[in-house]
């Protein structure tokens, strides 16, 4: 109860200096933001309004202050480029980063699960040796690089799929035919980390007592793996999943720009690019609350994977 | 005489990693007959837990170890690791560590029974409260939701106990059962594996470095030192007159049944051989008080007595 | 037989990571001093041309020799990872060793503000900051390594709380020698090594990152040339002149999974 406590006011400790930090980024421009971003030609009458629809004149702390009082009436600001405001915005382009996300996390773990499984049960056998190399030639590769690769062998070379592009959900099978890409980008990427880190977990606890005692009582393999092996192994794996959830706010800006998503990190790059604070406060904010709340719910989900973790903090 | 239970017939075993070879074992011959208990003593990296496994047909790690000689199980040669049709349980040494953490004990304990055999969930709940209940678990019924993290240390070796006993085991292997446990549960963990043996018929393996744990339980005592069997006879004839001197060392660090009323050593001095080389003599030579020029070269296999018998150039016997 | 091969493997294989960071670091160098291997000259007479023995990786849209600007990329890339892995060893090993040894407030209090860092969307805060303060290798290098600090920290002070157990430390401690002296010495000289192993993966997320910002647009500006930039601009032409963006994406895998090759040696060549 006490470390739950703890925990809680550290994580709201976290997000109040995440929130001043953002808030601070202003100052990072040199002379009167203002003029930074409007430039010398501004009127005065512009240079004043800006100021005060940003509340510039604040303190970093007060100008978090009253973000924090919109938020929590769901008002975000409005974005300095379009007149819209930061809610719309994101809200329009949140579903697609997170169906982006969700695929491409959902393809890792499929590929991950059974390729880890493999290779932790012969380490040093032939189905380990392969995975282990493509694991380390994926893991050298960057997003950008692979998700180019992609282009130039199913869109231009084969040319089965659209190399860039987003359709609507209305028309399903373009829907798909346009996910494929960035999905293979993002799930491959997350893939190879995860194979690496679960495949060295699920060795360490293939050479635990309890699994010697399981085998010893005639489990099959496949039963071994699945319902013994896999839960006691899974800690960094959910953890990393979980983190990768941090991504729905811009993380995925790489995937987006190669394959013209028009999700969240799209927005997070024209934000940047057009300096419309409003929108990269929200989105830096968000991410940062999203990692926060994330990494305390992970260490809950321990508690469900392992009833240890639950015993122990009953006590 | 029909044929034993388990026999092992100069059964050696070797494991080899990219370090090199470990010679584990060294043509061990060791029988249980139908129903009986035999108790196995050595030090700790004398090769008996991992004797234990290979009786078993399992081992930790993906490395399998090499094996020359023959396992027999109810006559059937088992060597190359084919089933053991269920004939054979373990009772493992750390009930902490042998319990999967994440999963609940009725699940645990019927693991042994193959699926196709476990019928409805009510007749599977039926068969592990009746384990649990066969093993003195208080509350049986409701402890099959437990994890094992919510029992005490000789409550989960009663758990293991009962999820050795789930595939009706002819013969039941225990591997320090009790080594982790506090030493007022030793004696009723001891007990109850006795109890249930002579219940179910079972015969019994009991693997101790400890001998004065023997002394009552087992109706044979084998003597395991360096990967060999040094010495194999009723458990009274070997407590009483012990002819190896590996054995009557091993007496003498036992304080209970110290033949001399002298005080007892900490431990017998020296090491065990390098397992890397295969033994060319008498491993025991080094520590042995009574060590002779012979001993450089393989010791004989002496009958010592009905049953007893003794691998040793300074014991008296006749040559098997 | 097997062990035999086996170890030729394991000797080939670090020796032909350190060969292609070799040809990657000469290459940089070469490109400063050789005014053959210019990254801005441009034959305009040439433009779109496939790899041949004039042009080995061929030339871009206006007539640029694309292994000249691979090779400048590679100095790019050199001296933003140098700045990172010296960001991450100076402020991240500097403050994990600072918490393990204080404890206590001084370690909570890094603690959260090594969370706050943690909680920031990495590239997108590297990116917002760039486009403000301005780019340079230098500027992006301390950006990643600012970001890769928590990582750092968390390394060293785990060692420091291992060597602060061990009996010399506290001996020291007893002795009355002052904490700044302890840390100098032996703290130092038993975290550095954690430290040294981490600075690969640190190498390897650099010089993607930096690839990464200059690919997007928020990285080295031209006419500075970098991986990232040059395979961002061989996108155009990705269907008529793959090599524009392809030869910088061969070195740039090459030069990141010899690091990690390396990396993971190393990592596994001490207990």
């Amino acid at each position: 109860m006490r470390t739950l406590l703890t925990r809680a006011v550290r994580a709201l400790a976290v997000i109040a200096l995440l929130g001043m930090l953002t808030m601070a980024l202003p100052l990072l421009l040199t002379g009167d933001p203002a003029v930074a971003v409007l430039g010398v030609e501004a009127t005065p009458e512009q240079l004043a309004a800006f100021t005060a629809a940003l509340n510039l004149d604040a303190s970093p702390p007060e100008r978090f202050a009253h973000w924090l009082g919109g938020a929590v009436r769901g008002d975000l600001g409005t974005s300095l480029v379009t007149g819209a405001p930061v809610t719309a915005e994101i809200g329009e382009r949140l579903p697609v980063t997170l169906e982006l996300l969700l695929c491409g996390q959902l393809l890792a773990l499929a590929i991950t699960v059974p390729v880890a499984m493999r290779s932790a049960w012969r380490p040093g056998g032939v189905v380990d040796r392969i995975s282990t190399v493509l694991a380390y030639l994926l893991l050298s590769t960057p997003a950008f690089v692979l998700g180019l690769a992609l282009i130039l062998v199913l869109a231009v070379g084969l040319a089965v799929l659209p190399a860039t592009g987003w359709a609507a959900p209305d028309d399903p099978v373009e829907h798909l035919r346009h996910l494929v890409l960035p999905v293979l980008t993002m799930g491959l990427t997350e893939a190879a980390v995860l194979v690496r880190v679960l495949r060295a977990d699920l060795i360490a606890t293939l050479r635990t007592p309890y699994i010697l005692a399981a085998r010893s009582r005639g489990l099959s393999p496949w039963r071994l793996l699945w319902t013994r092996a896999l839960r006691p192994s899974s800690f960094s794996t959910v953890t990393l999943v979980g983190l990768g959830l941090g991504l729905a706010f811009g993380g995925s800006v790489l995937v987006e720009t190669i394959f013209a998503v028009p999700g969240m990190g799209r927005l997070a790059a024209s934000a940047i690019e057009a300096r419309d604070f409003p929108v990269i406060e929200a989105v830096v904010l968000l991410s940062g609350v999203t990692v926060v709340l994330v990494g305390t719910l992970v260490d809950l989900v321990y508690g469900v994977i392992d009833p240890r973790a639950r015993h122990a903090a009953a006590h | 005489m029909s044929a034993p239970l388990l026999e092992l017939d100069g059964l050696s075993l070797r494991f080899d990693g990219p370090a090199g070879s470990l010679h584990v074992l060294e043509s061990v011959s060791l029988a249980v007959a139908e129903g009986e208990s035999v108790g196995l003593v050595g030090e700790s990296g004398s090769g008996k837990s991992v004797l234990a496994r290979a009786v078993l047909g399992v081992h930790p790690g993906p490395a399998a170890p090499s094996l020359t000689g023959r396992i027999l199980l109810e006559g059937r040669d088992v060597t190359d690791g084919s089933s053991r049709r269920r004939a054979v349980s373990m009772v493992f040494q750390d009930p902490s560590a042998s319990l999967n953490p994440v999963v609940r004990i009725g699940r645990q304990v019927l693991e042994a029974v193959p699926p196709a055999e476990r019928g409805s969930r009510a007749r599977q709940r039926a068969a592990a409260t009746e384990l649990l209940r066969a093993v003195g678990l208080p509350d049986p019924g409701r402890r099959l939701r437990s994890y094992p993290a919510e029992l005490s240390g000789g409550q989960r070796q009663r758990v293991g106990i009962a999820a050795a006993l789930a595939a009706q085991p002819r013969l039941l292997l225990a591997d320090e059962p009790t080594t982790a446990l506090d030493v007022t549960v030793q004696q009723r963990v001891l007990d109850l594996i006795g109890e249930l043996r002579r219940e179910r018929g079972m015969a019994l393996l009991l693997i101790t470095h400890d001998l004065g744990l023997l002394a009552g339980r087992t109706d044979r005592i084998a003597v395991m030192y360096a990967g060999r069997v040094v010495e194999d006879g009723p458990t009274e004839r070997v407590l009483a007159e012990p002819r190896h001197p590996y054995t009557r060392a091993l007496l003498a660090v036992t304080p209970r049944l110290s033949p001399r009323r002298r005080p007892p050593l900490p431990q017998i001095p020296g090491g065990l051989p390098d397992l890397r080389e295969p033994r060319t003599g008498c491993p025991f030579a080094p520590r042995c008080e009574r060590a002779l020029p012979e001993c450089a070269t393989r010791p004989p296999l002496l009958r010592a007595g009905a049953g007893h018998t003794v691998s040793c150039w300074a014991a008296e016997g006749v040559p098997v | 037989m097997l062990r035999r091969t086996e170890t030729r493997r394991d000797a080939l294989v670090p020796a032909a990571c350190v060969a292609v960071l070799a040809l990657v670091a000469i290459g940089a160098v070469l490109a400063q001093l050789l005014p053959q291997l210019d990254p801005l000259r441009a034959d305009f007479q040439a433009p779109l041309r496939p790899p041949g023995p004039e042009h080995w990786f061929g030339t871009d849209a206006t007539g640029r020799d694309v292994f000249a600007r691979t090779l400048a990329g590679g100095a790019s890339s050199i001296v933003v990872a140098a700045m990172t892995v010296a960001v991450g060893l100076v402020v991240g090993g500097g403050l994990g060793v600072l918490a393990g040894f204080a404890r206590g407030w001084v370690d909570a209090l890094i603690g959260t503000l090594l969370d706050v860092v943690l909680a920031l969307p990495g590239l997108i805060t590297v990116m917002v900051v760039v486009t403000m303060v301005g780019p340079g290798r230098l500027t992006i290098g301390a950006l990643i390594g600012l970001i890769m600090v928590p990582a750092f920290a968390r390394i060293a002070r785990s060692a420091t709380l291992t060597v602060r157990g061990q009996e010399f430390v506290q001996a020291a401690r007893i002795m009355g020698a002052p904490p700044l002296r302890i840390i100098g010495s032996e703290v130092v000289r038993c975290v550095l090594p954690a430290v040294a192993a981490y600075s690969f993966t640190a190498v390897t997320v650099a010089i993607v990152a930096e690839g990464s910002l200059s690919f997007l647009g928020f990285g080295l500006a031209p006419p500075t040339a970098s991986w990232g930039g040059l395979i961002a601009e061989g996108r155009t032409h990705i269907a008529t002149a793959p090599w524009i963006c392809l030869a910088p994406a061969a070195v740039l895998c090459a030069t990141v999974l010899a690091v990690n090759v390396l990396g993971e040696r190393w990592g596994r060549s001490r207990p």
